[in-house]
């Protein structure tokens, strides 16, 4: 057996020793610097983008009087990091948007019967993942708007949806930032607000934000967002019906 | 019924698929029943099924949980991302197209946001109070890079609830978050 534990602590050693060089050289890798003046956007913006794409390294600086990133990394992250923010740097286009508001709950007879106006392949996903079987579209709506637009909508009497459009990152991602679900209440009551938070999406994806006030509260409330390119779009179709 | 194998259930399970794995049905009736031998075990494989738990409790006509059974229910959530997360099992290599474990932090800034992929798509991250604000605080700032990896960003970025839990579950075109708090009049 000894042989053996010395052949496996040799190779052990080799392999913590090359890792510990590669690290060493990895470490000792130059940094660059490299400033980038947005054209068609406040550099601002760019920010949560460009701290995913650092390097343990790195930094970046916003400086707004010339609306420019000051990046500080390694070569091949600068060399990552650039190429995105070209892209991500893009007059404004139209997105079209699709939102729903839905109440979600549990059937109170028994034998349940469940129901939904929902798409059937979404109402299957979610009623796989929440304990509801009812999913009622209370409020809908289909809306374009260019990438830097705030938009107000009042779902129906009860809800109103703000937020800001952000541009398309990376060919597929947008931000809905500022993103408030309020529910406005009698008309001279201010406006409940529910939720506010910033929604990163992906394009053509379906998002559910679900509300609720536990894990086995009986019914929820849900915001189900699309953001697609283009000023035409594929609403959801109704599906089930009891 | 024998507890199921819920990390072999796990692993031949992917997120929001069009068919379960075999057992997998019965494995949810045996949590739904209560079963507290393999209840950590089943949150564990799918932290989502604590959203199911009332489920069987109401059709069993049994009555619902008390406070302190939910709190010990999401503490178990809580315990199986520790878990996780402790035991290594969350690997920060994006190995499948949609197949993918994700845990997160919610982060006042988005920069400070921590998103580790691995290998199933669900997430439970604690509410902040402080809420993104990139006109606010991050102007002339310097920020720390937060981690390497691809530019994608988590579902939700900050919530005004500071007590709120957040689940999300991404897959094949639709991606499902829920936002948990006592205080949500909804």
């Amino acid at each position: 057996m000894a042989p053996v534990r010395r052949i496996v602590a040799s190779f052990l050693a080799a392999v913590f020793l090359a890792a510990a060089l590669g690290a060493q050289a990895q470490d000792t890798d130059e940094l660059g610097v490299n400033a980038y003046t947005f054209k068609y956007l406040r550099a601002g913006e760019a920010l949560p983008l460009v701290s995913t794409l650092l390097s343990k390294r790195g930094t970046v600086e916003l400086q707004p009087a010339t609306n420019t990133l000051v990046i500080r990394d390694t070569p091949g992250a600068l060399s990552r990091i650039l190429p995105v923010l070209r892209t991500y740097d893009h007059p404004a286009r139209r997105l079209t948007i699709d939102l729903y508001i839905v109440r979600a709950s549990r059937s109170q007879v028994s034998p349940p019967t469940p129901r939904s106006d929902l798409p059937e392949l979404m109402t299957r996903r979610l009623r796989s993942l929440l304990p509801y079987d009812i999913y009622e579209v209370q409020a809908q709506t289909q809306l374009t708007a260019r990438e830097g637009q705030p938009v107000t909508y009042a779902l129906g009497e009860e809800y109103q949806v703000t937020f800001r459009l952000g541009s398309v990152a990376a060919d597929r991602q947008v931000k809905l930032s500022d993103f408030r679900v309020q529910r406005r209440g009698d008309r001279k009551a201010p406006a409940v607000p529910l939720i506010h938070t910033n929604l990163n999406l992906v394009l053509d994806q379906t998002t559910s934000l679900g509300m609720a006030r536990n894990e086995s509260s009986p019914e929820a409330l849900m915001v189900v967002v699309t953001v697609r390119n283009g000023e035409t779009s594929h609403r959801l179709q109704r599906a089930e019906r009891p | 019924m024998s507890c199921p194998d819920w990390r072999g259930l796990a692993r031949r399970r992917g997120p929001l698929h069009g068919a379960d794995p075999a057992g997998w049905d019965d494995a949810v009736t045996h949590f739904e029943n209560g079963c507290p031998s393999c209840r950590r075990a089943a949150l564990l494989a799918e932290p989502m099924l604590v959203f199911r738990r009332l489920r069987g409790s109401a059709a069993a006509g049994a009555a619902e949980m008390s406070a302190a059974q939910e709190a010990s229910e999401v503490d178990s959530v809580r315990q199986a991302v520790a878990a996780l997360r402790a035991a290594g099992r969350i690997d920060a290599s994006r190995s499948r197209r949609f197949v993918h474990w994700r845990w997160a932090a919610a982060a006042a800034l988005a920069a400070a946001a921590l998103s580790i992929p691995a290998d199933n798509a669900w997430q439970l991250q604690q509410g902040r109070g402080a809420l993104p604000s990139p006109a606010a605080v991050m102007r002339g700032a310097v920020l720390p890079a937060a981690f390497a990896g691809d530019a994608e960003m988590p579902a939700v970025e900050g919530v005004n609830r500071p007590g709120a839990r957040i689940y999300h579950m991404d897959g094949e075109g639709l991606s499902v978050v829920m936002i948990v708090d006592e205080s949500l009049d909804v």
